[in-house]
């Protein structure tokens, strides 16, 4: 072909499948081809599939400006002053594919040549709209006594050009290429890891098959990250030197170090020079202050990167990432600056990655969480509307303090400019501690720093075991659990939170109820509220929990609430009768989904008189209790009747419903448990009340 | 019940589908509504003796995806959600649908065009998961072979290319 490539246009999609007599250049921009993305939705209107369009595309074939005819299924602009005959008014000169070579053949061609040149590709549109709409053309006598091609001619034409896989359009070959997955390292299972999002990803092979396949599978290869060792830091370091558009397809990031190569990060790789000694004013973990070796391709030749200056490249090059899961490295790893001349605090202000909007941040069992990684962090994610912490110990640092007036090594810091302050609250929706011991310092410090009324989501699960309570012992970590720390900041939450998951078990039982409340029935609602908290163990949440106003899912496992919390209030004086008194419950009356699991204090019967008499709740689920009466039949039965009087929908099910937050949303009400039998609805005797 | 009466009912309970080469199909209203194309058609359109213009489906493959729908018309409809997540989560298809959907390749990408465009996820994800088994395991030029895709790139944009996925070898 004479024509250059940059100025063939193409029809790849409609070009038949390509065949090894073609000629390698016209194969080769075929596949090259752009294409426009189309919607996954049925497009009636616009789009057509190959076995129609194809044929009529296919048909038009563009000479080259020297008079030969180019190869089928390409077209090529010509000037208008080289072919002024052939030229149509669009610039592009139409002619039948093959050569008329016999004259049965060139009688149905010469019309239609007519018909362009009077008016361009009108016909074209009149077609297409007849038969979009599905009106049959009026098939003329003889095809050549007219201008207006029928669609029996078209249908003749289109039944020679098969249909291959490039003729889908992206969307379905993303969704084919989602169905792969080899299951290599740092593609883990849908669902394994909490974050984790619920796909696959396609092997990173598959982009060598031709061009166009190339930007369909790096869109969902790097879509997840996975770092899980050192050598895949410097694997993708030089991945993302080589390529720079590379990061900008990545949208979660996981980085799980082992705790032995976290102690590594300050190594050079092996391949480098060893690295400079750290500065001496530095507040930042070891291999926290390098240089950005992507941005200062000088320092780097002065000093080789650090696995830790490699880690931070790759993160800060991730422009478009969404979520982040940071475990076993420091978070001022990857957030500290790549400038020197910055301080560490003014630098993550600065850096304020608002598209950050999930992090999960977790300990290890060799390392805790630090008040400092969870002020790193958020002082860095501005965006962030979800977190989860796992392992953070309020002990093992100094109290949380997004302000702080010295540095951690001592040093004198320098205050933040008051415009930064104002705007440094992040707008978290969904918090989930698990298996904190976070003190109420530390809780409301961090509570405080959320914009206000934006926190709706809280979930608390600890999981005490005496293993780990000796470890910290042993460790002088020892510190309550987080539930017990909710109480000091009811304040804070009490009208935004709707939704609370609260679990607690392994702590001891709740044997002896508090006299001042059980004792006093007349006692009002409001009273009962601000009942001094101190007479109760702090992780009875019976007064947390009556403070709530706008609670609509209450999720509670183990020891965290007593019967008090749905037992009846009578709100009237006592000279009323009762049959007008309004039975109140220090449960508050917005909760429309209530969970129970494993909760020792709680009996079928406790809940009959809430059911009963409360209007507003509609669903009631209750997981594991079996030694509580919650597998007896006869206990139930009273509950049972009382759920189908109510219109209460009842879940039950068998196991003992201790939480292992599986999914990757933090709502009590879309929560799924390991090891948990749930039945579904309407499975249990008795059915959907 | 008379005869007009009978017909009346079945040709209410019968919906008419015209392919883009003008042929006809008469197909039970669970049939068709297995496609959300067709079923929003005829919640818009109501009661109609006119046939539905499907355009963009030719005889022999709407044959074909009718058959499928036949099939599968008791089927309960699944929620978005739960689609989703079994799409995401196997590629493995029932055995009715591997036995239906043993066609030669054309055959197959119209149908999962025809699926596309008349809505029919069910259908999409046996076709599509079909491909993805085809792929499955095979090195890049066995997949070339297969699917008859011509090699585009220079020997160096793909010794590039390897470079740039070699993190992705590590285990």
């Amino acid at each position: 072909m004479s024509t250059s490539s940059s100025s063939t246009f193409t029809f790849a999609r409609n070009s038949p499948p390509v065949k090894t007599s073609f000629t390698p250049q016209a194969s080769g921009s075929a596949q090259s081809t752009p294409r426009r993305r189309t919607p996954l939705a049925p497009r009636p209107s616009s789009k057509r599939s190959p076995a129609v369009t194809r044929a009529w595309n296919r048909k038009l074939s563009f000479s080259s400006p020297d008079g030969t005819p180019a190869p089928s299924g390409t077209s090529t602009p010509v000037s208008p002053e080289t072919t002024s005959e052939l030229v149509g008014p669009g610039g592009f000169t139409f002619s039948p594919t093959k050569a008329p070579a016999t004259p049965a053949t060139s009688a149905p061609a010469e019309p239609r040549r007519d018909v362009e040149k009077d008016v361009f590709a009108l016909d074209d549109m009149r077609m297409d709209i007849d038969e979009i709409a599905g009106m049959p053309v009026s098939p003329p006598p003889r095809v050549s006594e007219t201008s207006w091609p029928t669609v029996t001619t078209r249908k003749m034409r289109s039944r020679r050009v098969k249909t291959g896989i490039n003729d889908l359009p992206d969307e379905l070959l993303l969704r084919i290429f989602g169905f792969l997955n080899d299951q290599q390292g740092f593609r883990p299972l849908p669902t394994k890891y909490s974050t984790t999002p619920g796909w696959y990803t396609p092997p990173l092979r598959v982009a060598l098959v031709c061009k166009r396949w190339l930007p369909l599978v790096r869109h969902l290869a790097y879509r997840f990250l996975k770092i899980s060792h050192l050598a895949r830091i410097t694997s993708l370091y030089q991945s993302f030197a080589a390529n720079a558009d590379l990061p900008a397809s990545v949208r979660h990031l996981a980085v799980d170090l082992p705790f032995s190569a976290a102690e590594k990060l300050d190594l050079v790789p092996s391949n480098e020079q060893p690295p400079t000694s750290r500065e001496a004013d530095s507040d930042l973990e070891p291999g926290a202050r390098s240089s950005t070796p992507f941005s200062s391709p000088t320092k780097r030749s002065k000093s080789p990167p650090t696995y830790a200056d490699q880690l931070r490249a790759v993160f800060q090059s991730c422009a478009h990432l969404l979520s982040l899961d940071i475990s076993g490295v420091l978070p001022a790893t990857l957030f500290t600056s790549s400038s020197n001349s910055l301080s560490a605090l003014h630098h993550l202000h600065q850096l304020r990655l608002s598209t950050v909007t999930a992090l999960f941040l977790h300990g290890s069992a060799d390392t805790v969480l630090s008040s400092t990684s969870l002020r790193d962090a958020l002082l860095a994610l501005t965006g962030l509307r979800r977190l989860t912490l796992k392992g953070y110990v309020s002990s093992a640092s100094t109290s949380l303090d997004f302000a702080p007036k010295t540095t951690p090594s001592g040093h004198l810091a320098r205050p933040l400019p008051s415009r930064v302050r104002a705007h440094a609250l992040v707008p978290l929706e969904r918090l989930t501690l698990v298996e904190c011991n976070m003190s109420p310092t530390d809780l409301r410090a961090l509570l405080e720093h959320v914009q206000p009324d934006k926190l709706r989501h809280l979930a608390v699960d600890d999981v005490f075991t005496a293993a780990q309570a000796r470890k910290y012992r042993e460790e002088g970590l020892w510190a309550a659990p987080t539930v017990e720390s909710l109480q000091d900041v009811a304040s804070l939450l009490k009208t935004s939170l709707t939704t609370l998951r609260v679990t607690l078990f392994n702590y001891p039982l709740v044997t002896a109820r508090d006299p001042t409340v059980t004792t006093s029935p007349p006692l009002s609602p409001v009273r009962r509220r601000n009942a001094p908290a101190e007479t109760r163990p702090k992780h009875v949440l019976d007064g947390f929990i009556a403070q709530l106003e706008n609670l609509v899912v209450l999720d509670v496992g183990g020891t965290v609430v007593t019967t008090i919390l749905f037992e009846p209030i009578s709100s009237a004086p006592p000279s009323t009768p009762r049959s007008q008194s309004e039975t109140r419950f220090l449960l508050p009356s917005s909760v429309r989904h209530l969970l129970i699991r494993s909760c020792p204090d709680i009996k079928p019967s406790t809940l009959v008189t809430l059911i009963s008499s409360s209007p507003s709740t509609s669903r009631l689920s209750t997981f594991g209790g079996t030694e509580h009466g919650w597998a007896s039949p006869s206990a139930c039965w009273e509950l049972q009747q009382a759920c189908w009087k109510a219109g209460v929908r009842w879940i039950s099910g068998a196991q003992s419903g201790i939480v292992v937050p599986v999914g990757k949303d933090a709502d009590a009400s879309a929560t799924s448990y390991v090891g948990m039998n749930v039945r579904r609805e309407g499975e249990r005797s008795g059915g959907m009340w | 019940m008379s005869a007009r009466g009978e017909a009346e009912q079945g040709s209410e309970t019968n919906v008419t589908l015209q392919t883009s080469d003008d042929e006809q199909f008469k197909v039970d209203r669970d049939v068709a509504n297995r496609s959300v194309l067709i079923r929003n058609m005829l919640e818009d359109v109501g009661e109609s003796e006119q046939a539905i213009p499907l355009p963009n489906v030719s005889a022999n493959v709407l044959k074909k995806v009718l058959e499928w729908c036949e099939h599968h018309k008791k089927d309960p409809e699944p929620l978005a959600e739960d689609l989703d997540d079994n799409r995401r989560k196997t590629t493995e298809i029932s055995d009715w649908d591997a036995k239906f959907i043993q066609v030669d390749q054309e055959m197959l990408f119209e149908i999962i065009l025809a699926a596309n465009y008349l809505d029919i996820k069910p259908l999409l994800d046996v076709g599509c998961k079909t491909v993805a088994n085809m792929i499955k395991g095979k090195q890049p030029e066995e997949i070339r072979k297969l699917f008859n895709i011509v090699n585009d790139f220079t020997p160096e944009e793909e010794a590039q290319i390897k470079k740039e996925n070699e993190w992705a070898e590590d285990r």
